[in-house]
Parts: C-alpha cells; structure tokens; sequence
C-alpha cells in the first residue's frame, strides 16, 4: 500500500500552523533571553548562583563559565590568525549493524581518516580501518542475547577515537599544530544496554589519555601543541538558556524542582541565542556543560573535563551554528583554543559550513548499500567454500522480492 | 606490431560496450595520455580473441555532490584540488567509436564481431599500430557514418593524429592522400568536405 497523500494533506497543513506558532513563541522567548543575556557580564556573580546550585545539589544542567580563563558569558570573541602550517586529522566512523535475518551473524565497523596537511601542497592522506566482528565474544552479551545497535554504536566511537588518538601519535614529529577533529561531542558514556559499558569507558578515556599524551610529547621534543576537538553541526543544546534561566531566578527558587526545566525559557536552544551574539568566525565564551557525565571525566582527572564553545562557522550574512568541544587540557591555553578556532572556522569555508577533513573521514567511512550487500555476498561466498550451510530468512526474501531485488542464479536454501 | 603496443600506458578499462563502441573509465589523475580523436586499442589476454580499434570521441567527468559543493564553496585550497583528483574515485569516462580489429595479429577495417569485455585495459595505439592500421582508410566510411559524434572534428583529429604517427616526410603526402578519400566520400556534401580539409590542412 502506498501513502495516500489525501489523508496527509491535512496533517501537513496542521503542521505548518503548529511550526508557525511555535515559532512566534521562540521569538518572544528569544527578546526576553537576550535582554537577560545582555546583563550578564559579572562572572563573579554568575560562579557565585552556580555554586549555589551545586550546594542545593539542585540538577543544573546548563553552562558554566571557565574559571581558570575568565572570558565573560556575553561576549563573541574574533577570529583568529590561522597558524600558516598545521596537521588536521579527522575521523569519522560508520557501521554494518548484526542482522539477524542475514546469512550469518556478525557486524562491521569502519572508520574513516584523511589527515589535512593545512598550509602546504601535500597530497591529504586517506585511510580506513574496517573491521569485522564473527565471534560470540561481540556479538552475544553475559545473557546471550545478541547485541543492540546501540552497543554496536558504542563500540565503534570507541574505536573512532582509537584510531584518532593512533593517527595522531603517529605525526608527532611534525613540526607544526596538530588538531585532531571527530565528528560529534567529546562527552562518551554508556547504558546499561551495552554489555561491556565500564571497559568501554575506560577504552574511551585511554584513547583520550592517548592523545593527551601525543600533546606532551609534541610540547616536550618539538615545542608543539596537539589538540582534540568535536565537532558538533547545528547544535539543539540549550546550556546556555539554562544558564538564562538560573541567572533570572531568585535565590530561593534555585532548587531542583524549578531546575527541571527552562521555566519561560522552555523550549528555547542556545542557536537562535548565538546567532544574535556571533557574526561569521566569530565564537563563544568558552564553557563547562555541568552534567554528571562532565563531572566524571573531571574526577578522572583534570584535563579530560569537557569545555566547549559555539561557532559562527557561516561566512559573509551567512550564519551557521556549531558546538566545537574540547578537552581541559586544550582549553587551558589560549595559543590552542585560537589554532581550533581558526582552523575549524577555516575547514569548514573549504566546504562551506562544515570542516572539509571531515567530511572526507565521513566519505571515506561510510558503507553504502551495494557494498554492504557485497560484504554479505562475500561472506556468504566464504561459509560455503568452507562447506557451510547458507539460509536466508524468510523475512529477507520476501522483502527482496517486494522491492524488487533478486540474486541472479542464486537458490534461496542452497549449500 | 604488438611488442611496443604493450609498453603503452592504460588509460582505462572497459565499463560498458557494444559492437560500435564502447565506454572506459579512468581516474580523474589519469586523464593526461588520452585526447581526442586518439587511436586506442582494448587488449585481450587471450590469442585468438579480438582486440578493438577505436577513436576516443568523448572525455567526460561525472556530476559529483562534494566537487559540487566545493565549487559553490569556492575556497578551494591546492592540497584539497590534489585529494579530489588524486584520493576520490572521481571516474572520468572516455568514450571511443569502433573503427576496427586486431585478430592474429591481422587488422580488420570493420566493426568488430564482438564488443570487448568488461574490465579489457584499454591502451593508446602506438605509432607502428596506427601507421599499420592506416595504411588503407576504409575507417573514414565507418566514422563518417557514426551518429552522436561530432565526426567531421573526429576525423580531423584522428588524421593529425595517424599524420603525426608517420616520420616527418611522409606526413604530408599522408594527408593529402586523406584528402583524395574524403573528397570521394563527401562528393554529395561540398561543404562538409570543405570544412574538413581545412582542418587536415597540412600547410
């Protein structure tokens, strides 16, 4: 059966009166933010209401300022120079998820990398780093249950950032900045959904310990920096109306109850916000997302707690928002923060609005349909010359005959 | 006739054919040998099996999304040109009008009976197969009855091209000898020949 678009025709009109109003309403709650927004140039007094949220133990999940740096909340901060040489490395990771209808069970992760010799004519290197998971020991948890793609998700950032720290590591003689780009926030946990959540963590860290120590040994035999970012495109975040929100309240209502959402300010992000603050390369005040999560990596140690800040990555009267975060370490230095805030600014006017590494890593990871299906026709290939049986389910061949696909000579229970 | 055929470079391999033609796909870096109206041959490893003469009359270079949005960018810096054409798998496709064939080591100056298969590396001709191949320009017929192809700028090019194959003092006898055929082919069509021979025009 196909949509009948006469039963969707009025639900889309109903849609766009929604979006229209909802919109109207963003706008009003938008003048009343930035009017906050504009009053909020004493730091002391903003650590002051957030520490006061911490003693309350009150849930506040918005942005803080970063203490040791100072920059205050409502400033945009210019573009800087772009180091004439530098070292970007991107990574990007994509997946063929376990699927129980398939000839045989097992998952792939690929990851993409292209290192970026920016300021000179070297050929960019490309390189992937697939990999093929078969055995039980990734594929089935303690109960024998076969992985979630939520699992599968997690394993591969994991491996994302494995690869990033490695690449990294391994241009440590380079005589020039390194900044190391992945795609998306820097902040990593699990749920409980993920078998081996806990190592994974702790994977997760070390690959970040791994590129804190690339920094070092950079600083310490060729005085030069690495640096790590995330990027993250149109951000939906909202840290900092949450700080509005914290800021406009009364001592007495800073509690958890009140905290639990944005109050008149709900339903507001930070993007429209940033968008009145930041003109083209132009960026925001570096800040601390409060979470459990940031807290966590904070007591693991101090340079592997999670500071971002947004950028304008738009040129001209072109505006586009994204979240770029680093770590602590990173974020201590003012020479960093500058060689992220450039490059990536400069990155993404290659592509235009977004860093052109990594929309390379990203080419270069993603399995497209046809190759998916060509990796399950190897491996299908491979189990019979090995004298296994090879079944498709039911399930798979009839939806190969609705979308019309057919495997030419091919019988559906064959050895 | 083969031995310094098999020291010229590949250009490419056969992505689709017929018996009039087929299409080779290189990568965009590799696009410096072949030009147009170039002699090129497919090669089969077999003995026996055919070998395709044939005119490039097409090169081109496929819509890309990120060339697309590079362009419109239009901040490209060298080290990101050099990945696009020498990292990406940016297929340049050359189109090539059948013309002849090579079959135990004899030349045929017909369509082959056979398209070349899929994946045949293709390779420029070398001077000793084009002199070879037109020492008789029975082709000219074939080409000028070719549809889709801009055959009067095919022709000329492929006679400068056979000319330049040839040492220095037999160039121009060659091409007035082209001439003499055209002229006999294009009889019924004076301004087509004329426009023709201008091109060849060896003066």
């Amino acid at each position: 059966m196909t949509l009948e678009f006469e039963k969707v025709v009025p639900q889309v009109e109903r849609m766009g009166r929604a979006v229209a109003a909802h919109n109207m309403t963003m706008s009003e709650r938008l003048l009343d933010a930035w009017e906050w927004f504009a009053e909020m140039g004493d730091l002391g007094a903003i650590h002051e209401r957030i520490q006061l949220a911490r003693d309350r133990d009150a849930g506040f999940r918005g942005a803080a300022p970063l203490k040791e740096i100072n920059e205050p909340v409502n400033y945009a901060y210019p573009l800087p120079a772009v180091p004439p040489r530098a070292t970007i490395i991107a990574a990007d990771g994509s997946q063929v998820y376990p699927d129980l209808h398939a000839a045989a069970l097992y998952y792939l992760t690929n990851i993409g990398v292209l290192v970026y010799h920016h300021g000179t004519d070297a050929l960019p290197e490309p390189i992937t780093d697939p990999r093929l998971h078969y055995t039980d020991e990734f594929l089935r948890d303690e109960h024998g249950q076969m992985v979630t793609n939520t699992a599968v998700n997690a394993r591969r950032t994991v491996t994302e950032r494995q690869v990033l720290a490695r690449e990294a590591w391994d241009r440590r003689d380079i005589d020039a900045p390194l900044v190391a780009i992945s795609d998306g926030p820097l902040l990593f946990w699990v749920g409980n959904d993920v078998p081996d959540g806990r190592r994974l963590e702790q994977d997760y860290m070390g690959a970040l310990v791994h590129m804190h120590d690339t920094h070092a040994a950079m600083q310490r035999d060729i005085n030069q920096t690495a640096s790590l970012a995330g990027y993250v495109d149109r951000p939906t975040s909202t840290f900092a109306v949450s700080l509005i929100h914290l800021m406009s309240l009364h001592n007495d209502d800073v509690r958890r109850a009140i905290l639990t959402t944005n109050g008149d300010l709900e339903g507001l992000t930070d993007k429209p916000l940033m968008f009145k603050l930041l003109r083209p390369g132009e960026r925001s005040a570096l800040l601390v997302q409060q979470s459990p999560q940031n807290k966590n990596y904070h007591d693991k140690g101090e340079n592997y707690e999670i500071v971002f800040f947004y950028l304008n990555v738009g040129a001209g009267q072109d505006y586009h928002l994204a979240r770029v975060e680093i770590p602590m370490w990173v974020a201590r230095v003012p020479a960093m923060v500058d060689n992220v805030h450039a490059l990536v600014y400069d990155q993404c006017q290659v592509m235009w609005r977004y860093p052109y590494a990594l929309t390379r890593a990203d080419e270069l990871a993603v399995i497209r349909a046809h190759e998916r299906s060509q990796l399950g026709e190897m491996i299908e290939i491979e189990l019979r010359r090995n004298q296994q049986a090879v079944e498709h389910s039911e399930k798979l061949d009839s939806k190969a005959v609705r979308h019309g696909r057919t495997r030419y000579g091919q019988k559906r229970h064959s050895r | 006739m083969t031995d310094t055929t098999a020291q010229q470079p590949i250009i490419g391999s056969v992505l689709r054919a017929s018996t009039v033609g087929f299409v080779c796909g290189t990568r965009s870096q590799d696009i410096v040998h072949p030009s147009f109206g170039a002699f090129v041959r497919t090669r089969h490893g077999q003995m026996g099996e055919i070998d395709v003469i044939g005119l490039i009359h097409a090169i081109s270079i496929d819509d890309d999304p990120l060339v697309r949005q590079l362009v419109l960018a239009n901040n490209m810096t060298p080290a990101a040109a050099r990945d696009q054409r020498e990292n990406r798998m940016v297929p340049v496709e050359i189109s090539v009008v059948n013309i002849g064939f090579i079959q135990y080591d004899y030349i045929y100056h017909n369509l082959p009976p056979r398209p070349p298969l899929s994946l045949d590396p293709v390779q420029l001709c070398d001077d000793e197969t084009i002199m070879a191949f037109t020492e008789r320009l029975d082709f000219l017929r074939l080409v000028l009855n070719t549809n889709d192809v801009p055959t009067e700028e095919l022709l000329a090019a492929a006679l400068l091209h056979a000319s330049n194959a040839r040492p220095e003092a037999q160039r121009y006898a060659f091409l007035v000898h082209a001439g003499r055929r055209l002229a006999g082919l294009l009889a019924h069509d004076p301004p087509r020949l004329q426009h023709l021979l201008r091109l060849i025009n060896p003066n």
